[in-house]
């Protein structure tokens, strides 16, 4: 872009500076935009989704929309676009941006990340996935009845506006400052009556997120593999994936083979969500209550004691990854274990655990979505169509028997939504679109409709579900306060938990009362995961390299699926600790990280050695850490969609096929940009400076003999 | 190579091997073969192997004008239709652009 005539007033005005010290004329013409969480693009098998900038950047003319009028002046009377909004959150809708992108004087969209306690929200409520979540990847997908959420919609404030294909950039900027720059250049330069003509110069934007990935997965993973043989390799995209993390009350051990029995109990919750914005922390608070609810019931069972867990059924917990995409981790798994793969398969060599297969499980419970609960109640959820077959409708009556006589003596009320109600988007589907048989209820906060107004954006925050920490608290204290969250979600998972032992036990629900879910575990789950994950809880329970990445994190974790890596997302990685901590025994006569290793043939359990709790040394004022080994049967399994295992597989819209392009450059500046009449301007007269000394040269070299003398001539 | 030094017999030999060299899909050596005994065919005054020459050219030039329109048009067909084309296209393509379909 030619800025050269902001370049001649920016040189006036930094003279003196520039005297002062030296700075680039880069430094001198932009000025960079610190964090931004770009909308990225994202591919399945048919569509791309998400936003991109132009191969050289996207640049526009600032302008600020505080209020919805701004909007409305530049959808109709605005005349020099392209334009760049900058928009506060409420203003952020899917009727604007569709408002925008119509009138195509956009040339991307900066949105305002507003203050995490006070996020001000769209007041209908902001939700840019579907109405039906993971339509087509269910238990429903030919149902005549049940189809395309037919019979509920699940998330009616859900706009889709995620599944869009912007051909522009969109970002979130993360940083007040330069938002405050923003502004600040926008008074400065731009905030001209917005009927009469634009002054120059203007404060302008550009953004640069080129997207190299395009039209849908199958393209761009054969783009891959045919650059792959090139003489330039060059990768497009990855497919979405991670690790799952199950773990076991007690080993499983195939020297025990559960073979044809069906007594496994399985609980589940998700781990990941999802927002426009790539990467952004701490989100998707009520879509994290389901894992942590279920976190924290693993930690009461967990305490009991060894003669106890060897006399119950086996209890499962299983935490899927990237289920946000049509169910990425719960496919892969039930995928595995219908091909005798799971957990891995079996080999004479090695200590393993047992296979798992659906046909196993007896009892499938699901935590959902559980903040809300207090408003709307706790519902148990479950598949109508499974349930023309007895032997399922009588276990799928156990599990719900069981919630009931977990919350007797609790203030808790379980209530079943009506019998011809579908189940709600759940992991559980996935198995029982394999098998039927498989009984299993989903507990969640909403009969229908989610209670959620938020689900999967950056909104679903932390405050929204109660978290009401005052802000004037100190890091340990707010680490240890209840919240109204925190007392209503230990509420729910120690239901979850006595559920779970009066499944797997023929205790009765009196006996049921001594599990009890400790609140300050809650609190502090909910703490890093939601708040700080830069928490004692975390601290203690990974390794001191793991712990020492944690310290420069300055919020809550991401918890967005992304591509998979050899070694699990640190996501994963802390739950798989969590869990390891909760579930694990702690071998003492271990006491170096180099002795604590998972011994190569056994494939059984996990050692991990432990960070744990930082000890004064009262004497010299030292701190050390009373670390510790502990092992646990819990493991990772693959939660990489089985699409990409075969051609066959990518083009059978039986299984997930969401891929994330690759990028090169993400960046965002301001500057000042000069009018078009002035920059045609400085051009011709550069090309005429040039065009008069080629001339002025020819005729010189022409005439030299007239105009030089010879030097011989001097003498 | 000055042709002012070369016989006029070499230049004809010249011309000759240019213009048999082009066949092997050489379009550009017609172009050069046209380029550089332009004035020898068309301008200077007649000598005996000119009509060779000039005939020689001609050729030259009918090939590679019949050469730029068949690439020209394919490029333009691809350009057109290598999106459409999908995976057919890529397999063609040396540099597979990104970003776009």
């Amino acid at each position: 872009m030619a800025v050269s005539g902001s370049v001649f007033s920016l040189l006036l005005l930094c003279f003196p500076l520039c005297l002062a010290q030296f700075r680039s004329v880069h430094d001198m013409i932009y000025v960079n935009i610190t964090a931004q969480a770009p909308c990225v693009r994202l591919m399945n098998a048919t569509h791309q989704i998400g936003c991109t900038s132009a191969v050289s950047g996207n640049v526009g003319v600032l302008h600020y929309c505080a209020e919805q009028s701004d909007v409305d002046w530049l959808v109709r009377s605005a005349k020099n676009p392209p334009y760049m909004p900058l928009m506060v959150p409420p203003l952020f809708t899917y009727d604007n941006v569709q408002a925008l992108r119509a009138s195509g004087k956009v040339s991307g969209i900066l949105v305002v990340n507003g203050n995490r306690s006070d996020p001000q929200p769209p007041p209908t409520g902001f939700s840019p996935v579907h109405k039906c979540p993971n339509d087509g990847y269910g238990l429903y997908k030919d149902d005549p009845e049940y189809a395309h959420c037919k019979n509920t919609t699940w998330n009616p404030l859900g706009t889709g506006l995620s599944y869009l294909d912007f051909d522009f950039p969109i970002s979130l900027l993360l940083n007040q400052t330069d938002v405050d720059n923003l502004i600040d250049c926008y008074n400065r330069f731009n905030k001209y009556d917005n009927e009469s003509n634009q002054q120059y110069p203007l404060c302008a934007v550009q953004i640069k997120d080129r997207m190299d990935g395009a039209k849908d997965s199958i393209t761009c993973i054969r783009r891959s593999e045919l650059s792959s043989q090139s003489l330039n390799p060059f990768v497009y995209c990855d497919a979405l994936g991670d690790k799952n993390v199950w773990g076991t009350l007690r080993p499983l051990n195939k020297s025990t083979p559960l073979d044809n029995r069906k007594d496994l109990i399985l609980a589940s919750a998700k781990i990941d969500t999802w927002s426009l914005f790539h990467n952004v922390g701490g989100v998707g608070a009520n879509d994290a209550t389901g894992f942590i609810a279920l976190l924290a019931a693993a930690e009461a069972l967990g305490k009991l004691d060894q003669a106890e867990k060897e006399g119950m059924k086996d209890v499962m917990f299983v935490f899927f990854q990237g289920e946000s995409f049509d169910y990425i981790g719960s496919s892969r798994m039930v995928y595995d274990m219908k091909r005798g793969h799971f957990p891995e398969k079996l080999d004479d060599k090695v200590l393993q655990p047992s296979l798992v297969n659906t046909k196993n499980i007896q009892y499938y419970l699901e935590v959902s979505q559980v903040g809300l609960w207090e408003q709307s109640g706790l519902w148990a959820h479950s598949d109508p169509v499974s349930q023309k077959t007895s032997a399922v409708r009588d276990n799928v009556n156990t599990i719900f028997a069981a919630i009931e006589n977990a919350t007797e003596s609790s203030n808790v009320t379980i209530r079943k939504p009506p019998s011809f109600q579908a189940l709600p988007p759940a992991s559980l589907q996935r198995f029982l679109r394999e098998d039927s048989r498989v009984a299993g209820m989903v507990l969640s906060d909403h009969m229908a409709a989610y209670s959620n107004d938020y689900f999967m954006s950056r909104l679903d925050l932390p405050v929204e579900i109660g978290m009401d920490i005052p802000a004037g608290l100190k890091p340990d204290q707010a680490y240890d306060y209840t919240t109204k969250q925190g007392a209503s979600l230990t509420k729910v998972a120690t239901v979850i938990a006595r559920t779970l032992y009066l499944l797997a036990s023929n205790k009765t629900a009196s006996e049921a009362t001594k599990i009890e879910v400790n609140s300050t575990t809650i609190n502090h789950l909910l703490y890093c995961f939601l708040q700080q994950a830069n928490c004692p809880l975390f601290a203690e329970v990974l390794t001191s390299k793991s712990a020492a990445a944690l310290k420069s994190l300055p919020g809550p974790l991401p918890r967005y699926v992304s591509v998979p890596h050899d070694t699990a997302s640190q996501i994963s990685q802390v739950i798989a600790n969590v869990l390891t901590f909760y579930l694990g025994e702690r071998l003492p006569s271990l006491n170096k990280s180099s002795e604590c290793k998972t011994p190569s043939k056994d494939h059984i359990h996990s050692y991990i050695f432990m960070n744990g709790r930082p000890v004064l040394n009262p004497t010299d004022n030292t701190t050390s850490y009373a670390s510790f080994c502990i092992r646990a049967p819990v493991r990772f399994s693959k939660a990489e969609s089985p699409a990409f295992l075969s051609k066959e597989m990518l083009h059978s819209n039986e299984y997930p096929t969401w891929t994330e392009s690759r990028w090169t450059v993400i960046n965002a500046k301001i500057f000042l940009v000069s009018s078009e009449a002035e920059q045609t301007i400085t051009l011709s007269v550069g090309v005429v400076v040039l065009l008069v000394s080629l001339v002025l040269v020819y005729f010189i070299n022409s005439k030299s003999e007239v105009l030089f003398t010879a030097p011989e001539a001097a003498y | 190579m000055n042709l002012n030094r070369v016989k006029d017999e070499d230049k004809l030999e010249l011309c000759r091997k240019y213009y048999y060299g082009g066949f092997f899909a050489l379009p550009f050596l017609w172009l050069v073969n046209v380029v550089w005994f332009f004035k020898q065919a068309f301008i200077r005054p007649p000598f005996e192997q000119q009509q060779e020459i000039k005939s020689y050219i001609m050729k030259s030039l009918v090939g590679c004008v019949l050469w730029t329109a068949v690439l020209v048009t394919w490029m333009t067909i691809f350009q057109l239709y290598r999106a459409e084309w999908g995976e057919t296209a890529d397999r063609m393509s040396f540099i597979i652009p990104k970003g776009i379909a």
